[in-house]
Formats: structure tokens, sequence, C-alpha cells
């Protein structure tokens, strides 16, 4: 058993980036907004359900398909915020009105695909141009490498638009005081179409990685917010490297009790996991980027 | 260059602005002071569109800006200095002025900086404290950072909510003496402050409030001598009038 060891390890690492990029996008729109983002997972659903048709059904170019395919996921990412969420943002409604509708766009994006798309299990091939590594024992695939780098760019450039350009600061300055910002000449209502925008970006990238190292359904976005979710609580709501950690823990846990305990168990691992860090560090592991002041007004 | 007109504003059914006229003129410094309550603070929220008015009109510069969105008052040349401060805590002080100059994108780069490096000549202090997050600054640091970064967007109209809150009266007199010098060299500003005397001292004109209305207005010299009768009664209530 403890052979499989380091292979269940790049296993969970590969999975566990996915959750992470997810615990990301959930984190930039809770920044803005202070919302949970219900509606995470079927981003990264889209993502690779939307690239699978444009290849397969379509016969696009692989990477045109994948081009389609996120550009499909971001501009139904941009809808949500128009449609559902401004409308509420502008008359003022309560947190948990938000999350109800999200919660609402979460099931209907998935009975969207499955109508539109089809209800199989859809993938496409990798995307080569990668070779496959050998680690010692184990080999990780060129897809699997392609997870990797790809996860690495995307926490790199995240880091520097935040960091370093002046709308990426603007988007910060509005997850730190919404009204502060809008005092500042920052429309704060595009801020929060940029970040559910950039939450679907991120989805849909995290959706175009994974789904050729098995493949994707409809059903499967539910799984994919929970687990971010999970990564971004262990993480630090906002917190970017705290939330790739947060999705390799949950990420490798998860691998290692399909080998030991059983392949069902997996998001009852996560629940089980996170109950314990939450049991024992209620604010979480790492710091949230940015303890949200709530407006006194 | 401002002129509200019998502006109203409430908060669900408490009316906070029952109908006030204000005018601000072409570099001029104006104060209104008046108790707790008298919606001082409700007026600034109105004019930087914080809240909107529930009736009247707002005039800036010849347009009609009642119900212009938030952020374009800023590239109007409305800023504002908010009670309190309210600094970007976890940004750095340079982070925080050049969030003030977000309005205008567009310049070029090296304008920016110039504003920058005008500000930090304005208050040096803040040159010292360059690349610290704006959480450890002191409170007339904040202050000065929060005046500064409201001065980037390059305002006509600078709006000041209580400048004096939480500041020891020496630091708050070092404040006003740059306010007063950004005055001289142009710049209208609209004070609101619960301090009558260093009001009434540094302003031309004054407002009165009180419980949403204007009690007096006139010139803050006048006010100060013949009319602080008339300020204390509004601070102490119409009940209080003494005989």
């Amino acid at each position: 058993m403890m052979d499989l060891l380091p292979v269940l390890l790049v296993n969970g690492i590969v999975f566990g980036a996915i959750y992470g990029i997810n615990a990301i996008g959930l984190g930039i729109v809770y920044n803005t907004t202070g919302i949970i983002n219900f509606a995470q997972g079927e981003f990264v659903m889209l993502g690779g359900m939307t690239t699978a048709y444009f290849y397969g059904e379509a016969g696009f170019p692989l990477a045109l398909a994948i081009v389609g395919g996120v550009v499909v996921t971001v501009i139904i990412g941009l809808l949500t915020e128009r449609i559902v969420i401004r409308p509420l943002w502008r008359r003022g409604a309560k947190d948990w009105t938000y999350i109800f509708m999200l919660f609402a766009v979460a099931t209907v994006l998935p009975n969207l695909a499955m109508l539109c798309i089809g209800r199989d299990p859809l993938t496409f091939p990798s995307f080569g141009g990668l070779p496959s590594l050998q680690l010692g024992s184990v080999t990780l695939s060129s897809q699997a490498l392609w997870v990797l780098v790809v996860t690495v760019l995307m926490v790199v450039a995240l880091q520097g638009f935040f960091g370093r350009t002046l709308l990426g600061k603007a988007m910060k300055a509005t997850a730190i005081n919404r009204r502060v910002a809008a005092w500042l000449g920052i429309n704060v209502e595009k801020m929060v179409a940029m970040s559910f925008g950039l939450a679907a970006l991120l989805g849909a990238i995290g959706g175009v990685i994974f789904t050729p190292l098995i493949s994707t359904q409809f059903d499967i976005g539910v799984s994919m917010t929970l687990n971010g979710f999970a990564a971004a609580i262990i993480g630090g709501m906002g917190n970017i490297r705290g939330a790739i950690v947060g999705g390799l823990v949950i990420g490798i846990l998860q691998s290692l009790s399909t080998a030991f305990i059983s392949s069902v168990y997996g998001d009852a691992v996560t629940y089980a996991v996170l109950f314990v860090l939450l049991v024992i560090w209620p604010a979480g592991i790492f710091r949230p980027l940015i303890e949200l002041q709530h407006e006194e007004i | 260059m401002l002129e509200i007109k019998d502006l109203k504003i409430s908060y669900g059914r408490i009316e906070a602005l029952k109908g006030v006229s204000i005018r601000v003129d072409r570099g001029e410094f104006v104060g209104v002071i008046g108790s707790n309550g008298a919606g001082k603070t409700s007026l600034l929220m109105a004019l930087s569109g914080a809240v909107r008015a529930k009736g009247g009109s707002i005039n800036f510069d010849g347009e009609d800006i009642t119900h212009l969105p938030q952020h374009l008052r800023v590239a109007r040349g409305i800023a504002i200095v908010p009670e309190g401060r309210q600094v970007l805590g976890p940004l750095t002080v340079m982070e925080n002025l050049e969030l003030g100059a977000y309005q205008r994108r567009g310049t070029p780069r090296a304008l920016i900086a110039r504003d920058e490096e005008m500000i930090l000549d304005l208050f040096p202090i803040l040159r010292q404290r360059a690349r610290q997050l704006a959480a450890t600054l002191s409170g007339g640091e904040q202050q000065m950072l929060a005046i500064g970064r409201a001065l980037m967007s390059r305002p006509r109209l600078l709006l000041l909510d209580e400048p004096s809150f939480g500041l020891a009266p020496i630091i708050f007199g070092e404040i006003l003496a740059t306010l007063r010098r950004l005055h001289a060299e142009g710049l209208a500003c609209l004070m609101v402050e619960q301090d009558a005397h260093v009001t009434l001292e540094s302003t031309s004109r004054s407002y009165v409030f009180r419980t949403g209305q204007v009690a007096t207005e006139g010139s803050s010299a006048e006010l100060r001598q013949g009319g602080l009768v008339l300020v204390e009664e509004s601070y102490l209530g119409s009940a209080g009038t003494p005989s």
C-alpha cells in the first residue's frame, strides 16, 4: 500500500491545484462583494463542458475550442453578475439573498449544460507540448504538468495584477473598504463585475486544464465549489498563496482517502477535514488577505 | 461654483436634511458647524454621492450633478476627506496617493508622480513613511494622507468632514495651516466641523446647522462676534434659548 503513496501525493497535488484556483476565484468575489459565490464550481464545469463541445461537436481545433470555452464561460460569469447580482446590489439587498440567488445559478447552469451539451462525461485530448516527468517511481503526465505550470503562472499573474497595476490596486481598495473606494472615484459596480469575470476566467481555465486528466460532466460544479470553499477557508479568504496551500491540503487528503478508505468518500473527507480544522482554528489557518471592515452606515 | 438648493436627505423614515440651501463660490473657504446629528455629515454624503438626495438639487460649475454617479463626481473635481480619515490601512502611503489619482488614469505617469512629489513636499512626514502601510501611521499622519489622497484627484472643491476628529489641537493646527495655504492657492473648501471656534476663525463664511436645517448663515467674522449667541443656541437646541 505504501508504494502507492507517491502516486497518491502527485494526484492530490494536481487536483489540489484546481481546488486552489477555485479558492482564489471565491476569494476575489468575496473580497469585492462580501458574498460567497456558490456558482464558482459551475465555472469549472462550464469551462470543461463548453471546450469539449467546441472540440467534439463543433469540430474546432483544440486551441480554438479552449479559447471558445473560456470566452463563453467568462461571458456567463459576467452575465451572472449583471442579471443576478447587480439588481439586488442596487436595491441594497441583504447578503443571504445573494447566496440564495447564486444557489439558483448553481442549479440552473448544470441543467442548461445538460440540455445544451449532454449528460454524458466528456473530455478532450491533453494539450501535449510538455514532456511527462519521471519523479522516482511516479510519472507526472504531460497534462498533469500543464495543470501545475498553468496554476503557478496564474498565481504569478494575479499577484502582479493586484500588486502592481492600478486596476488591481483599485480592486484591492474596493475589497478593503467599498465606501472609501467610491470616494476615490473608483466605480465599485465595475469592480464587482470584474471580480465575477475574473472568477469565471479562473474557473474556466481550471476546468480546461483538468478535464483531459479524466473527464468532466454537467454535475461536477457543486463538488468543485465545496472543495474550493474548503480550500479558501483553510487558506484565508482572498489570500492567493493560502488558497493554493488550502487546495493542496484538500486535494492530498482526498487522494489518500480514496486509496486508504474508499473512493466514494471524496467530498465527505473535505467536510470532515474542514470540520476538524475549524474546531481547532475557527478563523482558518492563514490570515485573510484583507480583514473586511464592515461599513457602519 | 457649488450651489445647493433645498437639499433633502433621509435614511428610511428619519429625515437628516430637511431642505438646505448652500453656496460655495470659487476659491471660497466655507464652514458648516452644528452639533451632532445636525445633518453636517449627511450634507457631505449627498455632495460626494455616497447618499442619494431625496429632493432638491446640487449644481456644480453649471452642471446639475444631483444624480451624477459617485465616481464621476471625483472626475468633475469634488474630492472628500472623510470623517475619521479612512485611509486604506493595508496599502502603503504611496498606494493610497496613487489611488487618489484613480480618476486621472489617462494622465501620463510622470504628471502623477509630480503631484505625488507635491503632496510629499506639502506633508514632509509622509515622505519618511512613503513605503509604510497606512495603518501604521499616527492619527495626524493619517489625516495628512487623507488630505493628500484627496488632492491627488486635482479637485477644485475639497470637502472636509470633521478634520479635527481625534487629533491633538497642535496637530490639527498644523493641518489647518496647510489647508489655508491650499485655499490661498485657489482651492475651494467646504469644511464641516463641530469645533465652532476653529471653523469661524479659518473660514470666510459659515452655515450653522440645527436638526437638518440651516439655522444661521453669514460671514464667519460676524458670526464670531455678534452671532455667537445664535451659534451657541443652535448647539444647545431651541429649548435652551437664553432670555
